[in-house]
Formats: structure tokens, C-alpha cells, sequence
């Protein structure tokens, strides 16, 4: 009795110990980042897939939140534009909106003013300033609109260059004074959030307050379409919380309803409830502990995969479920977990930070719920609980398939053809299209892709990587191949391209600008023979002349000095820091003859890169990881197994039904014409913990030479309570719920029939 | 009582002296005068004031006005030449082969400045108004119609415009800048 007590008390203080933890009030993240993989460079990754990586993370173009109205004549829609741009101008998300006013704020645009001679070449000579003037003449009887003062600074118009080339590359047409798609049926704003892509509180913030603006600004008609990488982090997010939280709930309801039909008593299906809220907790509490925060999906997931200490509880009610039944489960619960336990540590080495935390949650979870299953539930257990009388049916049929001995080839014949229709499926075996796991609908993403067709921003294809650790040296390569793809583009071989030269001269060329400028006194010799015979003011290009002088003094522009700024955010998606070094990326579109491109990368040491074959690459490099650390992890199992069962039959027949299993499942998926991920390899490996369970118990009661009904009961009840939750997450229409669901559905079906029939070969040995 | 019928009584009297001066001349009336005109083609002066000369320069060359079509050819010191037809501007330049095509409403300023032009000729005063605030000066025969902009995007280097004509139609446009330049475009003798 008193030990009883001390055991209560023991797990309430422990259970106050988490949850002390968990109310310090742990950040949850929502930072979807945290399941892109670490650090790249470490994992083996190649240099360019490490890029890739980073550049996914947060690079400027990740930040870019695309909107498009529609549906009304285009002067409503234009006004509409216009309205919702300044009222999003009023809030704090956005750090440009472009596509509705002269887009250059003033600043910046003094800036680049200020630099002009270092930013472009120019020349000073008589003719070419004659010319010039000749030109801003013509101009102003013209009446164009001509800034006077800046007339008179820059009278050969070397900083229009600087704008021609930003505009040249900014956005599709204007209409209206708005940007809009060639079609005119789309006005188009083009937003940088404030916050990373992934940073998703704040996203979720920035698109309530277009959403908000939006509803407020618009005339009647106009409707919004809002798309880019923020939207889609914050909707994935949404859709995934949205629908596990509904299956979360029918799930338990379900469960719930089983247990208590099974058992026919309010208080066991409690008990039962008991080791997974504790596994929950402790998990929870862990992860805090170790990693400072709680990732929701991590939460999420974490509580799926410890879903299978439901099935502790029910081993022990079978064995009778007081001091003594628990006493003679332990040594194969024990093992059950430690097996879970060694193939969810694929996950904790995965090198993503929210995997990471996930297996850490499952690990944990699952030991504190073998350990509350062992001590705590004997301790609170009066009576004993015994399956309902109804179940007797099912539990004969599972006997019966158990005592079927020409059903004991099943599993090695199983095994040899399921892996046989594996191999020949070869390299379609994996999904290697990144967004084919987006919980996004297909629907939404072709929208996106046709919104970024209007912007005439389709996402990159093929590129030209340059890569230094000087920014200098780089600069410098860059502006050779830029001037080489200059000439491929006169030439035809390709349509255009763009290129952080286009922003950013080197050092060595803003130099070389600035030296070349003329002395004061011969500029003022040139300037006045050329202004000979046209009626400009005397002295009127004094300006001019102070303006040159006090370029010779002036220091080159670094990126730096461009941060935050329009020029800044076009140049940092080309140009970016990654680790040490630099890379430049320069953008390729409508290549003609690729041999020819090729060629001339090859000759200015870029790498020619095609993105989606890369991202193709990337999840691949991943998975060949996640599949290295799971067989790690199985070979672990099975030496582990080998020890504890102390023999290699009892060793076949535990855990050849499991590995069997795998097999099949992955069989019957590829002909179900699904592909795998990671998330197929995740819940294998919540088959592989659930079936080596199945497995153990079994074997467990075969070896005590009992006739297993009891031990086929819970088996039974384990697996329709599994089947229920994963049948209902394989409903899902979220791709990576599904995904999930069906994997461990056809897993565990799969592993219960084959640990039925292997265990009747081994019945007949021992007998 | 008589206090109150006074002012009544004055307005009463006056009444019929304001309506007759209004059918006199009004900017409606003008307008649908300027409609009925035929419009020759014609000669025209344009000088161009600005601080950053020391002197106008002066701009010779046809100004026609046939079926919507609106033509500036400029022949002196150079020949450039503008056509407004609708939607579209098209820009002939001597130092360049093929002719440039702007869709004016992709430009509201711009459009908003061939408006004055069009409009007016056209007396299309419906048009004009909803981009100008209107004022007419003058009678008859020496009438002067002031346009400032409504839209504040123009109003940033659009300060005003004044039409000058005679019963015969429009002879000047004088349009002023924020930044203190000014044109001043004449009309002269029809070309036969």
C-alpha cells in the first residue's frame, strides 16, 4: 500500500516537474525553416545544393508577396491598386511596395545620384557634350519635364543609364500608372515583407493586413489574389494545423469509443489514456529542456508517433493487468521500446532541427510511458479488465490465421516479391518534386504560377553561379561573363538575362570611372566650346563641374552601402554571403543554343545550373541520408534483438514479419502510384516500432508455451485503435497527413497478419 | 416686411439683365462654338521661356486638328513630329528610323496635357472638366479660358493653362510650369 502511494506520488511530482517546464512559457515555433535541413555544408552537401539551401532559407525573392486585381475595368482597377498600396504603406509589413509610384524612394535615389560616376562610364569630351546638350535643348522646347537642378548636375544624363538599367528589370508594364499583367485584366502590386518568409506570426500579420486593407479599399468587383513564398509558409501552416486538429479529435473520439467498447469500463479506457498523456508531457517537457522551444509541428507529429503506447496499457490488462502481469510483460515491453526508441533516433541525427526535436519527443515520450505503464498503473489498478465477450469472434479468427501452417511461406515469398517490385521501380520510387508534399492545393500553386507569369517573374531555370571568397575577385568575374552574355544576347543565343554587374559595378570598374574623369579646367575648355551657339545660361552647368570634381574624390559603392535599399533587394538575390565566400548568381532566360551558354560559362569558371533539377537533387541527398540513419538504426534493432531473444529463430520470427512488412508496404504504395518521401520513411519507421511490438508480445506468449488468446486480444485491439487513427489521417486530403496515414495503415495491417502467420512455424518448432 | 422684399425685389429686376449676358457668352456656349469650327490646318510660333536660358527658344511648324486626329509637326530648328489619334501617340524623330508608339493611358500625366489640346479644339468641355477647373474671362471676341489641374499627379509640374481666342477660335495657348518655364504657342495663318 505504501508503495503504492509512493509511486503515485512519485509520477504526480514528475508530471508537475513538466509541466513547471512547459507553463515557463517555451516559445512555440512556427518557423517552417526549422525542417529545412541545418547546416548544408556539414551534412556533405554539395557547394551548390548548399546555396540552393540558403537561398531557400531567406534570400530577398523569398520575402516577395505577389497581389493581383481583377475582375473590374481597368481604371477601377487601377484606383483600387493605388488605394491599397498607401493604406499598406500606413502599416509596418512591408519595406517596398512596388508597381503603383515612381517606385525609387528619394533616398535612394540621391544616392545613386551621388555615385553616378563611379555607377556608369561616361564621356567628357567637346562632341560628346555638345551632343548632349543639343539633346537637353531639344528636351526642354519639347517641354518634356525636366528636373532643373539635376539638369544641371548631370547635363549629359549618365544617371538616366543607372534608372534605365533598374527599370529595364523591374516588373511588367505600366497601364494607368500601375503596373498590370499584358493583358490589362490584372493590376499588380509587387510587396517585401518586413519579416522572412518563415517567420510565420508575422506573415500571418503582414496577409491580414492586405486581406484587411483590401476589404476596406476596393471597389465593388475587384478581386484580390494574393500569392508568393510568405503566403504559401503561412496557408501550409494553417491547412496542416487545420486538419490534424479535426482528425485529432475524431481520432481520440474514436479511440476513446473503441477502448470502451472493448473493455466496457470508463476506468480502463482512462488508464489507458494515462501512459500517453504522461509520454505527452515528459516528451514536451524534454524538448523544451534541450532545445529551448517547442516546435508546433514537432508537437504535432511527436504525439502521432507515441500514439503506440496506447498499446501498453492494453498488453498489460491482457496479462492481467496487476503487479504480477507487469512484472511479466516488462522484459518485452521493454524491448518494444528500446527498438522504438533506437529507430526514432534517425530523426533525432536527421540535421533538421524540427525532425530533430520530433524524435527527441517521441523518444522521450515513449520511455516515460513504458515506465508509467510498468509501475504507475499497477499501483492505481483494483480490479482486473477483461475484453468484452463480443470480441471473442475476432480474436478466434486471428487464432485461427495464427494456427494456419501452409500460411507460413507467406512472409519470406512476400518479402522476396514486394522488395523484387521495389527494385524495378528503381529512381520513380521517390518523390523528388518539392511540391508535390505542399499541402497547398495544385490548383493554388498553378494560380501562383501564372500570377508570376503576369509579373514576368517565372521562377528561375537556369542560372550561372560564380563563387569567390573575394567579393572583389568575384565582382570582377562576373562583369567578364556579363559583358560575354552582352554579346550572346546580340548574337541570339539567348533573350536576356540578368546579372549583379547590372547593379553593382566592382571596385576595380567604379575606380576606373572615377579616374577617368576629366580636371575642372578642361571640362569647363569642353564644356564651353560645346555650349557654344545654344542658348543655355551662362554658368548655368557650374553644378556639373563641382559634381565631377567631388566624384574624384569620392569612395566606390560596396553592397553594403545598398542595404534596404530597391537596388539592394534586386542585388541580394544575385549576390549573396555564404559562409566564408560569396556567390553571384547570374539569371539566363530564353536560352537558344544552350551549348553555346554553356561554353561560355565553362570559359568564365561558372557552374551552369538547371534549379529544379538541383531542388531534385537536394531532397534527394536527403532522403539517401534519412534511409543511411534508418538502416543504421535497423541493423541496431535487429543486433539488439538478437541479443534479448538470445537466439537467431526467435530472432526470424520477430522481426521478419516487421521487416516483411516494410517491404510490402512500400511495395503496395509504389503500385497505389504514390511516391516516397520523407514522410513515407518517417511512418515506416512508427511500422517498424509498432510491429516489432506486435512481434515481441507474440513471440513473448509462444514462448511461455501459452495459447495466446489473451495476447491475440490485445493484439488485436493494439491494431484497431492504429488502424482507426491512421485510416482517418490516410482521408486526409493534405498531401503529407495522407501520406502518413495510409503508410502506417497498410503497415500495421500488414505487419499483424504476417506476425499471425510466422508465428505458427515457430509454435510447431517449440512444440 | 418691405426689408425683407427688397433684396427679392432687386433680384427680381436683375434677373433678366443676368440671364441675357449669359446667353451672351458662356463657356458652354464657347465650347459648342469651338465644336461647330472648322479646324485648317495652321502655321504656329511656340517660344519656350525657361531660367536655364539665356534666351526663348522658338519652335516653328502645322498644327492640325482632322477627324480626331491631332497633329503637332515640328519643323524648325528641327522636325519632329507628334500624332494623338485616340489611345494613341506616335512620335516621328529625325534621328530615328522607326516612329515610337505610347499608349497615352498608360501615362495619365501625359494624357491629362493632350487633353488641353484635344478637348478645346474638339470643344468637348465634358472632357475638359472632369481634368481641369475652368475659368473664362473676356467676351466674345476676346475671350480667355483658364484650366488648372484637378489631378495632383500633373499639378506637380502642370500649373496652368490659358486658351486665348477670338470668334474665330482659338489663337494662343500659354501653359505654365511649377518651375516657372512657360510656352506660349500661337496660332497663325491657315495653310489653304
Amino acid at each position: 500500500m505504501k508503495q503504492r502511494l509512493a509511486i503515485i506520488l512519485v509520477w504526480g511530482l514528475f508530471i508537475l516537474g513538466c509541466a513547471a517546464i512547459l507553463l515557463q512559457g517555451p516559445k512555440i515555433q512556427s518557423d517552417l525553416g526549422q525542417f529545412l535541413p541545418g547546416d548544408a555544408s556539414d551534412a556533405g552537401a554539395g557547394a551548390v545544393t548548399g546555396l540552393l539551401l540558403d537561398t531557400l532559407r531567406d534570400s530577398p525573392a523569398s520575402r516577395v508577396i505577389l497581389l493581383g486585381l481583377s475582375g473590374a475595368p481597368d481604371q477601377q482597377l487601377a484606383d483600387s491598386a493605388k488605394q491599397l498600396a498607401s493604406a499598406l504603406g500606413a502599416t509596418p509589413h512591408f519595406q517596398h511596395i512596388l508597381g503603383t509610384d515612381n517606385t525609387m524612394p528619394e533616398s535612394e535615389q540621391a544616392l545613386l545620384f551621388r555615385h553616378r560616376y563611379l555607377l556608369n562610364p561616361a564621356q567628357f569630351d567637346e562632341l560628346t557634350l555638345k551632343q548632349a546638350l543639343q539633346q537637353r535643348l531639344k528636351e526642354l522646347a519639347l517641354g518634356t519635364p525636366l528636373d532643373h537642378h539635376q539638369l544641371r548636375r548631370d547635363p549629359t544624363a549618365v544617371h538616366r543609364q543607372t534608372l534605365q538599367r533598374f527599370i529595364d528589370h523591374t516588373g511588367p508594364q505600366r497601364h494607368l500608372g500601375v503596373w498590370f499583367s499584358a493583358d490589362r485584366k490584372h493590376a499588380l502590386l509587387l510587396l517585401h515583407s518586413t519579416a522572412p518568409a518563415f517567420a510565420l506570426d508575422p506573415q500571418q500579420a503582414a496577409i491580414e493586413a492586405i486581406r484587411h486593407a483590401f476589404e476596406k479599399t476596393a471597389a465593388p468587383g475587384v478581386e484580390l489574389l494574393i500569392s508568393g513564398p510568405p503566403l504559401f509558409a503561412v496557408e501550409s501552416r494553417k491547412r496542416i494545423r487545420e486538419g490534424s486538429q479535426q482528425l485529432t479529435l475524431w481520432a481520440s473520439l474514436g479511440v476513446a469509443l473503441l477502448i470502451l467498447f472493448a473493455y466496457r469500463s470508463p476506468t480502463a479506457t482512462l488508464l489507458i489514456a494515462l501512459p500517453l498523456f504522461s509520454g505527452i508531457v515528459a516528451g514536451a517537457a524534454a524538448v523544451v529542456l534541450l532545445f529551448d522551444q517547442l516546435h508546433g509541428i514537432a508537437l504535432a507529429f511527436g504525439i502521432t508517433l507515441i500514439g503506440l503506447t496506447v498499446d501498453y496499457p492494453i498488453h498489460l490488462f491482457s496479462h492481467g493487468g496487476n503487479q504480477r502481469a507487469a512484472v511479466r510483460i516488462w522484459p518485452t515491453l521493454r524491448l518494444g521500446m528500446l527498438t522504438s526508441a533506437v529507430g526514432f533516433c534517425a530523426l533525432v541525427f536527421s540535421g533538421f532541427q524540427g525532425l530533430a526535436q520530433m524524435g527527441l519527443f517521441a523518444i522521450s515520450g515513449i520511455v516515460v510511458a513504458a515506465v508509467v505503464t510498468r509501475w504507475l498503473l499497477p499501483a492505481l489498478q483494483a480490479t482486473e479488465y477483461q475484453l468484452h465477450p463480443s470480441l471473442t469472434p475476432l480474436i478466434n479468427l486471428t487464432l485461427g490465421i495464427s494456427r494456419q501452417q501452409n500460411l507460413r511461406w507467406l512472409a519470406p515469398l512476400l518479402l522476396v516479391v514486394s522488395l523484387g517490385v521495389v527494385t524495378l521501380q528503381g529512381e520513380n520510387l521517390w518523390e523528388t518534386r518539392l511540391n508535390r508534399l505542399s499541402p497547398i492545393p495544385a490548383a493554388q500553386l498553378e494560380q501562383d504560377r501564372q500570377l508570376r507569369a503576369r509579373f514576368n517573374a517565372a521562377e528561375p531555370g537556369q542560372l550561372l553561379l560564380l563563387q569567390s571568397h573575394n567579393l572583389e575577385r568575384l565582382l570582377q568575374q562576373t562583369e567578364t561573363l556579363s559583358a560575354q552574355l552582352e554579346q550572346a544576347q546580340v548574337g541570339g543565343l539567348l533573350d536576356n538575362f540578368d546579372s549583379p554587374s547590372r547593379y553593382l559595378p566592382s571596385h576595380q570598374r567604379q575606380l576606373r570611372h572615377r579616374d577617368a574623369l576629366p580636371d575642372s579646367t578642361s571640362l569647363q575648355a569642353n564644356l564651353s566650346r560645346a555650349s557654344e551657339g545654344l542658348s543655355f545660361r551662362e554658368g548655368l552647368f557650374q553644378p556639373f563641374i563641382d559634381d565631377i570634381a567631388a566624384a574624384k574624390s569620392l569612395q566606390p559603392l560596396g553592397p553594403e552601402s545598398l542595404d534596404g535599399t530597391l537596388t539592394g533587394i534586386r542585388l541580394g538575390s544575385l549576390l549573396r554571403r555564404h559562409g566564408d565566400g560569396w556567390y553571384a548568381l547570374v539569371t539566363l532566360g530564353g536560352i537558344h543554343n544552350p551549348t553555346a551558354i554553356a561554353r561560355i560559362a565553362s570559359d568564365s569558371g561558372a557552374r551552369y545550373i538547371d534549379i529544379p533539377q538541383q531542388a531534385s537533387q537536394l531532397v534527394a541527398h536527403y532522403r539517401d541520408e534519412a534511409l543511411h540513419l534508418i538502416g543504421i538504426g535497423g541493423l541496431l534493432i535487429l543486433l539488439i534483438l538478437a541479443v534479448a531473444l538470445r537466439g537467431i529463430i526467435r530472432l526470424v520470427r520477430v522481426a521478419l514479419p516487421v521487416f516483411t512488412a516494410i517491404a510490402l508496404t512500400t511495395a503496395l504504395l509504389t503500385l497505389l502510384g504514390e511516391s516516397l518521401s520523407l514522410f513515407h520513411l518517417a511512418s515506416l519507421l512508427l511500422v517498424m516500432g509498432i510491429g516489432l511490438d506486435y512481434g515481441l508480445f507474440f513471440d513473448h506468449c509462444q514462448n511461455a508455451g501459452g495459447g495466446c488468446s489473451r495476447t491475440l486480444g490485445a493484439l488485436l485491439i493494439c491494431s484497431l485503435t492504429t488502424l482507426l487513427v491512421f485510416g482517418l489521417l490516410a482521408l486526409s486530403p493534405l498531401p503529407v497527413l495522407h501520406a502518413i496515414g495510409l503508410t502506417v495503415s497498410l503497415g500495421v495491417f500488414s505487419t499483424l497478419l504476417l506476425t499471425l502467420t510466422a508465428g505458427n512455424t515457430k509454435t510447431r518448432a517449440m512444440m | 416686411m418691405p426689408k425683407r422684399l427688397g433684396p427679392l425685389l432687386l433680384l427680381c429686376l436683375l434677373l433678366p439683365a443676368i440671364s441675357l449676358s449669359a446667353e451672351v457668352f458662356t463657356l458652354e456656349g464657347l465650347m459648342q462654338g469651338l465644336a461647330a469650327t472648322e479646324h485648317p490646318t495652321r502655321h504656329f510660333t511656340e517660344s519656350r521661356h525657361s531660367e536655364l536660358l539665356a534666351a526663348p527658344i522658338t519652335l516653328h511648324g502645322t498644327l492640325a486638328f482632322v477627324d480626331g486626329r491631332l497633329i503637332k509637326d515640328i519643323r524648325q530648328p528641327f522636325n519632329e513630329r507628334f500624332s494623338v489619334e485616340g489611345d494613341r501617340l506616335l512620335i516621328e524623330r529625325e534621328d530615328e528610323a522607326e516612329p515610337r508608339q505610347i499608349r497615352l493611358s498608360d501615362y495619365p500625366p501625359l494624357f491629362t496635357f493632350v487633353t488641353v489640346f484635344r478637348a478645346s479644339l474638339e470643344g468637348d468641355l465634358k472632357t475638359l472638366q472632369r481634368h481641369y477647373q475652368t475659368a473664362l474671362g473676356g467676351d466674345a471676341n476676346q475671350w480667355q479660358l483658364e484650366l488648372r489641374p484637378r489631378d495632383a499627379e500633373v499639378a506637380v509640374y502642370l500649373k496652368r493653362v490659358e486658351i486665348a481666342g477670338t470668334q474665330d477660335g482659338i489663337s494662343r495657348f500659354t501653359i505654365e510650369e511649377q518651375s516657372g518655364d512657360s510656352s506660349i504657342l500661337e496660332l497663325g495663318e491657315a495653310i489653304p
